[in-house]
């Protein structure tokens, strides 16, 4: 069997800011082609993780490699798309607008940006809303147009951080669902999250606290491990063999 | 009422933890009241004054019963005697000509010629209206050679102002000063004299200057100024809360081409915005260009980069758009009132005038007003031209770098 390289790879990683420690020694190893959930409580290093992948923070321990390579380093910013925690749009733009100013970041113009933004649009159901102002459209609208700009390059790796927070039970259901097709692309996705029901939805979880990580699997390896039905009884299973 | 009181507690209490805005809240009003207090304290000092005196004077006979031998009279020494040296600081000149050119090549506000013969003619005038035979000037006594006097041929004998009018304030200011000093001249004379047309004015800039001419370069400066840093600080600090900064930093763009990407939109605005305030200037004010606009144009291009680069260095300190907001008047609060827009740099005090020479907004008004009244060229702008460049170069810099930093989350 051919081993799955992994894509994202960190060992020991440390971040602090002044005096607090925010992601502590932390080994995370993504899976090509795997949706990967880091699903821990708001304060648990999820966004710093992310911020360290994507390029945007710089660590202050360990090694982090993202497609083997240093985060933020130039042959990797083509390969992962970034969905903040914000909606990272500009609401004074159409919709259109925006998916053509961040897909010409990424060197795509013409008849192929055209295509690659009217199959995005038809894929987050925005098609006919091009022209539409960011600023006129509901909350999940403006959702689904911030996770199109991440996807307008068609990137290998996608990090999503907290995608679905206060986003009602139905958008976050097609959100999902969003997903598990750009898996069926080839899409790695590492996609950070508090609702510990949604780590049901990815094929391996990693558990993290206070920045470290404290369980990591399949959500049914994690139950079984844990003797626990939900996964929110799984992350306090864990959080308390952690504590002690 | 109780709400009203509620809401009220609520507000200060937010602003109470928001230690900048609280810092802001005091600094700002002490710093504009401080500065428009210094700003505006008084009339101009020290004002360039090229001075050529060229009165021969006139012999004058012995005193009768008088001990010292007869000493010549030199009105033209009493008349620059009499120049306010508190406004004016005097460079001698040797001839018309060489102040003429100090003139116009902006080492002098304004100049005064004395013609050679200013004694003869005034003492002449003074003879044929009062009969006059004897004065006293600077402490001594003359005796004059009426007949003597009055068979010396006379040529031109009015004195001529030298005026540079780019600046209308320091125009009208060197004008009054100089009729002021040659009335006090005469009323230094024993004798009743009131003399017109003794005085000319030769404009070098700014013939028919009017207010608008010399305050609407100051304006365009000062528009551009304000314009550009909100615009800058408020939109980098917005990209930066909304997250699609880090959505620009994430992808395969360089920290070079935000700080490009910035700069091209701001020279573009500011393109715009000088064409309208030179526009409506002209329209409605009827404001003359004497220099070339395009020069103007690229010339306020210039000044508007370096602000904008001003504007993503302070981006760094606002946390949010209302910080940005706040930061805004502190900035041109001072370049206004020491940029020399409504009162020139030289009626500030000394102590003020270092600190004015290092806001950028006094080269670029000086710039402009020079290029849209006097009529210069690059070449006879270089000092504002390479102020401005080291400014707009330096604060580039100054963005890149804080914006590579930020690019790379140290």
């Amino acid at each position: 069997m051919v081993p799955i390289p992994d894509v994202v790879a960190t060992k020991g990683l440390r971040k602090t800011y002044g005096k607090i420690l925010a992601v502590n020694d932390l080994d995370l190893l993504v899976h090509q082609g795997e949706i990967y959930g880091l699903i821990g409580p708001n304060g648990s290093g999820k966004t710093t993780t992310v911020k360290v992948l994507c390029g945007l923070l710089q660590a202050d321990g360990g090694s982090a490699k993202v497609f083997d390579k240093d985060p933020g380093s130039t042959a990797v910013r083509p390969l992962i798309g970034y969905m903040p925690q914000d909606l990272a749009i500009y609401p004074e733009l159409k919709v259109g607008q925006n998916l053509d100013f961040f897909g010409r970041l990424y060197g795509l113009g013409g008849k192929k940006l055209g295509h690659r933004k009217n199959a995005l649009l038809k894929m987050v159901a925005l098609d006919g809303r091009e022209n539409s102002l960011v600023s006129t459209l509901s909350g999940g609208m403006k959702h689904r147009l911030s996770l199109a700009c991440a996807m307008i390059h068609s990137p290998r790796l996608l990090f999503l951080d907290e995608p679905t927070v206060g986003v009602d039970p139905e958008l976050r259901f097609t959100f999902w669902e969003y997903l598990h097709t750009m898996k069926a692309e080839g899409v790695t996705a590492l996609i950070t999250t508090h609702y510990m029901d949604e780590a049901s939805r990815c094929d391996r979880v990693g558990l993290i606290r206070e920045g470290h990580l404290i369980a990591e699997g399949t959500p049914n390896e994690l139950r079984e491990s844990a003797g626990a039905e939900s996964l929110e009884d799984v992350f306090l299973v864990y959080s308390r063999r952690a504590s002690q | 009422m109780n709400r009203a009181v509620i809401i009220a507690l609520n507000i200060l209490r937010q602003i109470r933890n928001d230690k900048r805005t609280v810092g802001m809240i005091v600094v700002t009003p002490v710093l504009i009241m401080t500065l428009f207090g210094y700003a505006f304290a008084g009339e101009p000092h020290d004002l360039q004054l090229a001075v050529v005196n060229e009165d021969l004077g006139i012999a004058t006979l012995p005193i009768i019963g008088g001990t010292t031998p007869p000493l010549p009279l030199e009105l033209g020494k009493a008349m620059v005697d009499s120049i306010d040296r508190d406004t004016f600081a005097l460079n001698t000149a040797e001839s018309l000509e060489a102040a003429r050119q100090m003139v116009s090549e902006g080492q002098a506000w304004g100049g005064i010629f004395i013609p050679r013969n200013f004694t003869q003619h005034l003492v002449t005038k003074g003879i044929q209206l009062t009969n006059l035979s004897y004065l006293s000037a600077g402490g001594h006594s003359f005796r004059l050679n009426v007949t003597q006097i009055l068979n010396m041929p006379t040529d031109q004998a009015y004195m001529i102002t030298l005026l540079d009018n780019s600046n209308t304030q320091v125009g009208s200011l060197i004008q009054r000063k100089m009729q002021e000093a040659f009335s006090a001249m005469l009323r230094k004379l024993p004798v009743n004299l009131t003399f017109s047309g003794m005085m000319q004015t030769s404009f070098i800039f700014g013939a028919n200057a009017k207010f608008v001419d010399f305050f609407a370069p100051g304006i365009m400066s000062f528009v551009i100024t304000m314009i550009t840093i909100m615009l800058t600080i408020v939109s980098i600090v917005r990209e930066r809360t909304n997250g699609t900064m880090a959505r620009i930093f994430v992808s395969p763009t360089r920290p070079y081409e935000v700080v490009l990407g910035y700069i091209l939109a701001f020279s573009l605005i500011s393109v715009l915005q000088s064409c309208l305030l030179l526009g409506s200037a002209i329209v409605m004010f009827n404001m003359t260009i004497q220099g070339n606009v395009l020069l103007a144009l690229g010339f306020i291009v210039l000044y508007a980069i370096g602000i904008q680069g001003l504007g993503t260095l302070l981006s760094t300190v606002a946390k949010n758009e209302f910080q940005a907001i706040q930061l805004v008047p502190l900035v041109f609060v001072p370049f206004i009132l020491l940029g020399g827009i409504f009162w020139p740099v030289e009626a500030m005090p000394e102590f003020i005038r270092p600190i004015s020479s290092l806001v950028p907004l006094t080269y670029a008004a000086e710039g402009l007003r020079s290029i849209v009244i006097r009529g210069w060229g690059p070449v006879e702008i270089w000092k504002d031209l390479a102020a401005l460049s080291a400014f707009s170069v330096s604060m580039i810099l100054f963005g890149l770098a804080v914006t590579r930093r930020r690019a790379r989350g140290s």
